[in-house]
Order: C-alpha cells, then structure tokens, then sequence
C-alpha cells in the first residue's frame, strides 16, 4: 500500500506516512534543496515523469513543493505541478486501483458528479464521451485519463497551502524552484499580460486584448492547446464587462494563433497602433 | 414624464398581481433599474416573500433582476464579503444570437441615419450589414415574426427535453423557464447538484450545448480499419453527430449537397455515389471514411460536422452560463424596456409572448412619432405600417416602439 502512495503523495492516506512530530522549523536544508530542484525539474517543459522516491520521502517532498508553490503563488505554476501528478498518474498508475482508492466509479458516473473534476485532457470533455439519463458512459480505453483527471483535480484542489508563519528559509527555496526560461525574444517579460489576465471589468477593446496580446499569449508562449485557451479567454471575458465576445470568433482567432505561431505585441507596439486601448488600460491600473 | 407615466401603470399591475419570489429568497441578491438603465441599485435582499412583494407594490421599479447565485450575505457590498454558497445554471437565448432575420425587421444606420426593412436586403439575396447609403454597420430591429418565434421555441424545447432532461438527466421539476421580456428565453436549471458547480464546469457545460469546441477524432477508435466509430443508437454527441451524417447523407439528392456542407467535391462524389453503403455501415458503427492521399482520415467527417453543425448545437448566450454574478430579470415582473412581462412557462408552445406577456394597459393613449415600423401583430391586434407620422397608440403598443428605438412621445398639451 506505501508503494501506491509513493505514486500518489496528495492522497489523503498519504499523511500517515509523515513523521508524527513533524516541524517545519527543524526540517534539514539538504531536504528543501531536494524538493526544491524536484520541484524546478516539475515545472520545467519536460518533467521527468518515472522519479519515483520511496513512500516517505515522496510522501515528505510533496508536502515540501506544495508549500514552495503556495509561496511563490501563481496559478501556472499550480497548474504545472498538478498536471504532472496527473500525468504521472495516466501513465504509471493502476487506474482501477487509483479510482477504487479515491471512491469514483467509472462504470457509473452521475452528469453533476463528473462535472466537479477539472477536465484536463480534450478527451475527457464532456462532450466527447457518451451521455445518457444523467450519466457518462465512460469508454474503457479512457479509464486511464479519467484518473489523471482526478488526481489532478485534488492535487489543484490543494493548493495554495496556508503558508503564514513558514520559515523564511522556505521562501528561498521556493524561489530557486522557479524555471528557468529562455525566451526566443531574448527573455521579454509577459508579466503585463498575466496582469491583464487576471484584470476585472475592462469595459472596452475586449477582442483588440484578445488578439493583441491573450490567445498569442496563451497559444505561442504558453502552449496552451486551442480547446484550454478558448476556455482560459472564456473565463477571463466572464470577468469584464460591456458587449459580449462570440465564442466561435475566440475559437477562430486561437486556431489561427496556433497555426501562424503569432506571437504577442509589445506594449510599444500596441501603443503606436492602439494608443486609446493602452490609455484606457494605463488608466485602469492594469499596465 | 413618460417615466412616470410607466412607473404608475407597473404600480397598478404590482398591485393587482402577486410576483412569487424567486427560490430561496434570502439568499439572493437583487438589483433595481430605472427608465433606460437596467440596474441602478444592486447588493439588495429581500428576508421574505411578502417583503419583497411589498417593494415592488410600493416602488414598481422599471426593472427588477435576482443574482442567479445563493449568498450567505447577499447585501454585503462586494462579492467577496457575500460568500456565495452556488448558483443557479441559466441557458439564456435571445432571437438575435439564431441571426435570423424576418424580412418585416428594420435596419436603421446609427452612423447616417438611413433606416429601411430588412426585405430590401433580402430581395438582393443579401444579409443586412453594411448600410447602403454610406457602407457601415446598421442595426437591426427585430419586430414580431411567427416563424422566428417558432424557430426560437424550437431551440429551447430541445435543449430542455433533449439535452437537460434526455441527457444530463436533470429532473424535470428542477428545470424553469420563462420568457426574458425582451427577445428571448431564459432556462433555470436549480438542481442542487448543478449549483457548486465553478465557472470551469459551466464553460464546458456550455460548450456541450453549443457543440463548438466538438472534436470528431475522439469519438473514434484508430486501432481499427476501417475506422469504428459512434452509432446513431448511442447516447450524447457521438449519437448526435452519427444521426446527423446519416440524415445528410439520406437526404442528400446530389453531390453537391455534400459539398455545401463543407466536403472537398473528390470526397463528397465518393460518399456520394456509396451512401447506402455508408449509411448502412455508419448503423452497425463502421466509418469506411473515404480519404484523399496523404489527408488526415478525420479531415472529410471534420468538415462534414462543422456543416451540419448549425443544426445540432445551440446557440445559447455563453456570458449569461457562465458569470455565477450575474442578476436576472425576477419571472414574473415586467420588463422596463419593453413593459412585456417575464413570465414564467409551463408550456412554450402555448405561449405568445406578443399577446400573454403584455402587462401594460392599453390606457391612455400616446400620440407618438414613428420613424418606421412594420405591419406587426400586439395584444391580440394589428398595428402598423407606419412611416414617419404622428400616430395616436395605446399604452402598450407605444412603449413597445419606444423601446424598439423606433419612436418618440414628447409631451403635447392634448397628451
């Protein structure tokens, strides 16, 4: 049973194999220098997927990268982390035995109950998979994904962890977590982009934000698959306001993004072209 | 003036007639408007039914919206010190996102001001875009049309019966609708397994709905040659869209019918001339895809679903499903914009909106000025056509083309 929590730290069973008397304050940094480069290696492009540590001390890093990530506090990087618990689930995992474990059933899986996992891979959509009476009919061939996609949804569902009161010597670690990048422009930063990602209530030039800068963003920089970026444009237009933005021309602009390779603007740029756009968006706050 | 003039005959309906609150009124926040302004005061609560039918009684504000959302502190004045505890799932459908236009509709140039019917593009097998006096975009007003209507119903009769009920298996009792007011419909799924949904789950419900994002190659099985993919028999979008190639393809009297759905003419001549064959094999689950050199195998079902697309998904307003913030108009009260009411259904098809959902008297009289309005039917009667005249009208009829933005009241000594 430790060998299944080696594999699946964040399950709540896991907690039996750490120290009872754990504190935080004494844990050695030669730990949290592993953990640390663990976690660099995860959010990296290309984790290394087979790692697999004894129970404990997966058990003991996963507990260590959880409250990195929660310092550092960006959602990408949470993403990251959970998708390689999911990936590492889909390929190495017993999937029934995952399922068994966590209480889902994948031969009898209720529309409302389905929809709580976060639908990471365009296979296990919902509108990809048969549906009838209120229930999925989840294809036997799939099974394997419908467990990523749980593992990842409680690994997201985790995080960020209360981190007030952590030793300061956490905060240094977790920043040597972070990746690090290069960018074929020679390491431009698209901080201002997240800004307008998580930006609120922008009235205006909605679709010009869009195009300008958020699905080239998300499709070229991100690599983000056509299917996430829609959804991820989606949920950031639910969030402003004015006229709405049809969905089939968001889908339209990210296939092309994706086929072009276009890349995102700089704000120079956009304000030689745009200048009322980057006015409206410097008096927002948002730039 | 004529604010006033509304604001006395919504008083007396709110007075004649009792509006249920909506479900679990405490927990819902509401927000009020005035003429021309759909909410002027929000992060307001009600503790009861009576309560609320008391503000209405006495204040018969223009228009009155509920979050969808459940709130623990629906009056607090920030979404964050509310903490919601859910929300409602609204599939909201207005005429305007079908993009159907009835050739009595008018176009009207907010840029010159040339205004017409739509009748005069559509004779030129044209769509009503581009203004032809100086080229930009016009605006369209859409006046009652039956055909429209029933074209409308028919989208929302589906997508409750077929893809609500049929398919996410949501309990009839669970499931509301009323009319919005205005254009459209509003569908209420309440079920309390819907509402913890977050706003991830909603966009992909919604997605499910309109079948956009629909990828075909998921539903196949590449092991295999040839391809086994979904049978018509099978429950949800794979049985959707095997019933929607074999009813194209029975229907189909020539090649090109295939190819104005989107197929390659090489491909289309080719399905063409096996279509029993397809058809038959397509039943029993077996896709023997006809496929040119070197083309992805999906590619010609691909396009051939994007085509028939329009007539499996639906266009339902994305923004409305998925904002968990939003306020809707409360059923039952009128609509300020249009003194129309939101009048909640039993069954769609018995419903005229043009005739059960008007709530303003007939009493008094406007004489108004009519730029353009077309020969329509309201309350039960026939009015119009008119152009450009000053007309004497009843209460209702004269809000309503206020509101359509196609007539004016100023107040004369006679009014």
């Amino acid at each position: 049973m430790s060998d299944f929590y080696a594999l699946h730290p964040f399950l709540p069973g896991a907690r039996r194999l750490l120290p009872q008397d754990l504190s935080l304050d004494l844990v050695p940094e030669m730990l949290l220098g592993s953990a640390s480069r663990r976690l660099r290696n995860i959010l990296s492009k290309q984790p290394d997927y087979s790692v697999v540590l004894s129970p404990r001390e997966e058990v003991f890093q996963y507990v260590l990268m959880r409250l990195f990530l929660s310092v550092l506090g960006n959602e990408y990087y949470y993403d990251r982390f959970a998708m390689y618990y999911a990936e590492r689930t889909r390929l190495h995992s017993n999937p029934d035995d995952f399922l068994a474990e966590v209480g889902v059933d994948p031969e009898y899986l209720s529309v409302a109950e389905y929809m709580r996992f976060k639908h990471i891979y365009p296979e296990t959509k919902l509108y990809h998979l048969p549906v009838a009476n209120g229930r999925v009919f989840f294809p036997r061939r799939l099974v394997p994904y419908l467990a990523g996609t749980v593992a990842y949804t409680m690994v997201r569902g985790a995080l960020p962890a209360e981190v007030s009161g952590l030793p300061d010597v956490f905060k240094r670690y977790a920043q040597a977590a972070i990746p690090v990048t290069v960018s074929r422009t020679g390491g431009k930063g698209w901080g201002f982009i997240e800004r307008i990602l998580s930006a609120s209530g922008i009235p205006d030039g909605k679709k010009r934000i869009i195009l300008y800068w958020i699905m080239p963003y998300l499709v070229t920089v991100r690599g983000l698959s056509v299917d996430e970026a829609v959804s991820r444009v989606q949920e950031w237009l639910a969030n402003q306001g004015g006229q709405k933005v049809l969905l089939s021309w968001v889908r339209a602009d990210a296939e092309n993004v994706k086929k072009r390779g276009v890349r995102p603007w700089s704000i120079k740029t956009v304000e030689q072209r745009d200048p009322a756009l980057v006015k409206m968006l410097r008096e927002m706050g948002v730039l | 003036m004529i604010e006033r003039l509304l604001t006395d005959a919504f008083r007396r309906y709110y007075r004649s007639h009792e509006v249920p609150a909506p479900p679990a009124i405490e927990q819902r926040e509401f927000g009020v408007g005035a003429y021309g302004r759909k909410i002027v005061k929000r992060h307001m609560s009600f503790a009861s039914e009576r309560e609320f039918q008391n503000y209405l009684k006495t204040n018969a504000p223009h228009y009155i919206s509920y979050s969808v959302g459940y709130f623990e502190y629906p009056d607090a004045p920030s979404m964050d010190e509310k903490h919601l505890l859910g929300a409602d799932l609204i599939f909201e459908f207005d005429s305007d996102e079908l993009g159907l236009f009835s050739p009595s509709d008018v176009w009207v140039c907010p840029h010159c001001g040339a205004k017409g019917y739509v009748k005069e593009f559509l004779d030129r097998g044209k769509n009503p875009v581009a203004c032809p006096r100086c080229g930009d975009p016009v605006k369209v007003i859409m006046f009652p049309d039956p055909d429209r209507e029933e074209r409308l119903k028919n989208e929302v009769d589906t997508l409750v019966k077929d893809f609500i009920i049929g398919e996410w298996g949501v309990s009839p009792s669970e499931v509301a609708l009323n009319f919005s007011g205005n254009r459209g419909y509003h569908v209420h799924i309440r079920a309390e397994a819907f509402r913890e949904l977050d706003k991830e789950a909603r966009i992909e419900l919604t997605e499910y709905i309109t079948g956009q994002a629909l990828d075909v190659r998921y539903f196949f099985d590449v092991t295999q040659f040839p391809l086994r993919g979904p049978k018509p028999s099978d429950p949800g979008w794979p049985g959707r869209v095997a019933r929607a190639v074999v009813n194209a393809l029975s229907k189909a009297k020539r090649v090109s019918d295939l190819v104005v759905l989107g197929m390659d003419a090489a491909s289309a001549r080719k399905l063409f001339h096996d279509r029993a064959m397809f058809v038959e094999s397509v039943k029993r689950g077996v896709w023997p895809v006809p496929t040119k050199r070197g083309e992805d195998i999906f590619a010609p079902i691909q396009r051939l679903v994007r085509g028939l697309s329009p007539y499996m998904g639906k266009e339902v307003d994305t923004n409305t499903s998925v904002d968990i913030h939003r306020l809707i108009r409360v059923p039952d009260t009128i609509h300020g914009g249009t003194g129309l009411l939101a009048k909640r259904l039993t069954d769609i098809w018995k419903f005229d909106p043009f005739k059960d959902a008007v709530a303003l008297p007939s009493r008094p009289e406007l004489e108004i000025d009519v730029d353009i309005a077309p020969e329509f039917e309201f309350a039960g009667e026939t009015w119009g056509p008119y152009r450009n005249q000053k007309v004497l009208l009843p209460l209702h009829v004269s809000i309503y083309l206020i509101s359509r933005g196609v007539a004016r009241w100023t107040l004369t000594s006679e009014s």
